[in-house]
């Protein structure tokens, strides 16, 4: 919440609404996050803005698949330091490779919290070795970077899309990081995706993360990175 | 490294330059707080300052409360602000500080070439980033339709 400030009642009302609709359809909602879009953006821009990323979300489910989408959404919301977006939409992602393919994706919240507290480049390098076996999706990561940085204007469908992600997500940061900046990574859930419903599957892909994690020495999947770089 | 080794340094008439670097805790911002107003407060109408925290590795949130306050003061001074950052962690920490003070006018970038470009704009940030999503969602769309990408 904004310093010092307080939530009108009428808006405070229609964030408990929304906060409860959104629970009932994903199976878990933070009010702070619904609170704080609608206060800052009102209700009118934040329907607008809701309409046109769910319009987004499916010409990208399309193009990328439902798990490279989410994928795609997490990094975006990495890149602007948000947890509860990068952390969330990353879960969604991996607990879908999860249930149609049953193996665990390398890129997870633990990951993606170590890739916050590296410098750009390094962090750019550690996809690269955490992605070998997903060359596409570290491709499309790394293009949707370079049109963050403004190193070149879309061209292609991909550029048109990848950029339109990350223009959202960051409007979305706007208000999502006032959970975003503390947030940890096993507090993560799904933020806009029905399989956040499914809590056997969550539990079933945290003990299997969780037996990776022992197997491989305690150190996730990420145990050489080194963050002061 | 004293993350306050380097003061506020005026590198223009209308432009203050903050650099900070290490592990960022609120003493270090309330020490350099009446400092900073200061050299906001020297400045002309419509004045630039930029907070360089590219060697910032750690901004505790007392450190990020601390500059949302300063935040505060900068906003009543009409200055515009850009954060420039180099780890996603601090990019979140500036989106928190320019959030959290309120401020229409301050801004976390990445690049030195954005920081001029948002330092030397008059648009707000909401209004800024709302736009550049309705326009990228916009030719997403019109790209998609014509290569007939199916929702």
């Amino acid at each position: 919440m904004h310093l010092g400030t307080r939530l009108p009642f009428s808006l405070r009302i229609t964030a408990r609404l929304i906060n409860a609709a959104v629970r009932l359809v994903y199976g878990d909602a933070r009010l702070e996050v619904n609170e704080e879009l609608l206060d800052t953006m009102g209700w009118r821009r934040y329907v607008r803005v809701i309409r046109d990323t769910y319009a987004l979300v499916g010409s990208m489910n399309a193009r990328y698949g439902e798990a490279d989408t989410q994928f795609l959404i997490g990094m975006s919301a990495m890149w602007n330091g948000c947890g509860f977006c990068s952390y969330g939409h990353v879960l969604t992602g991996a607990l879908l490779v999860y249930r149609d393919r049953g193996v665990l994706h390398p890129l997870h919240a633990e990951v993606v919290a170590e890739l916050m507290d590296m410098r750009t480049e390094r962090a750019l390098e550690a996809l690269q070795e955490i992605l070998c076996d997903y060359p596409a999706l570290y491709e499309q990561i790394l293009r949707m970077y370079a049109l963050r940085a403004g190193r070149f204007r879309p061209e292609t469908t991909d550029d048109y899309l990848l950029d339109a992600c990350h223009q959202v997500w960051t409007l979305y940061v706007e208000c999502t990081i006032v959970l975003g900046l503390t947030m940890e990574p096993d507090e993560a859930f799904c933020p806009a995706h029905t399989i956040g419903r499914d809590k056997r599957l969550i539990a079933r892909y945290r003990r299997a993360l969780e037996r990776e994690r022992m197997v491989s020495g305690g150190g996730g999947y990420t145990p050489d990175l080194d963050t002061t770089t | 490294m004293d993350p306050c080794s380097d003061q506020p340094e005026r590198v223009s008439a209308r432009r203050v330059r903050v650099r900070l670097e290490g592990v960022l805790d609120r003493d270090q911002i309330d020490q350099l707080r009446p400092k900073l107003l200061d050299a906001i407060d020297r400045l002309p109408r419509r004045g630039e300052l930029l907070l360089d925290l590219v060697e910032v590795t750690e901004c505790a949130i007392a450190a990020c409360r601390a500059l949302a306050l300063v935040q505060r003061k900068v906003r009543a001074s009409g200055a515009r602000t850009a954060y420039l950052t180099a780890r996603a962690r601090i990019h979140g920490a500036a989106w928190w500080i320019v959030h959290a003070s309120r401020d229409p006018h301050a801004m976390p970038v990445i690049h030195m070439d954005q920081a001029e470009q948002w330092l030397q704009g008059d648009a707000q940030r909401l209004d800024e980033l709302h736009a550049r999503s309705t326009r990228a969602i916009e030719r997403a769309r019109h790209r998609c339709a014509q290569e007939g990408v199916e929702r």
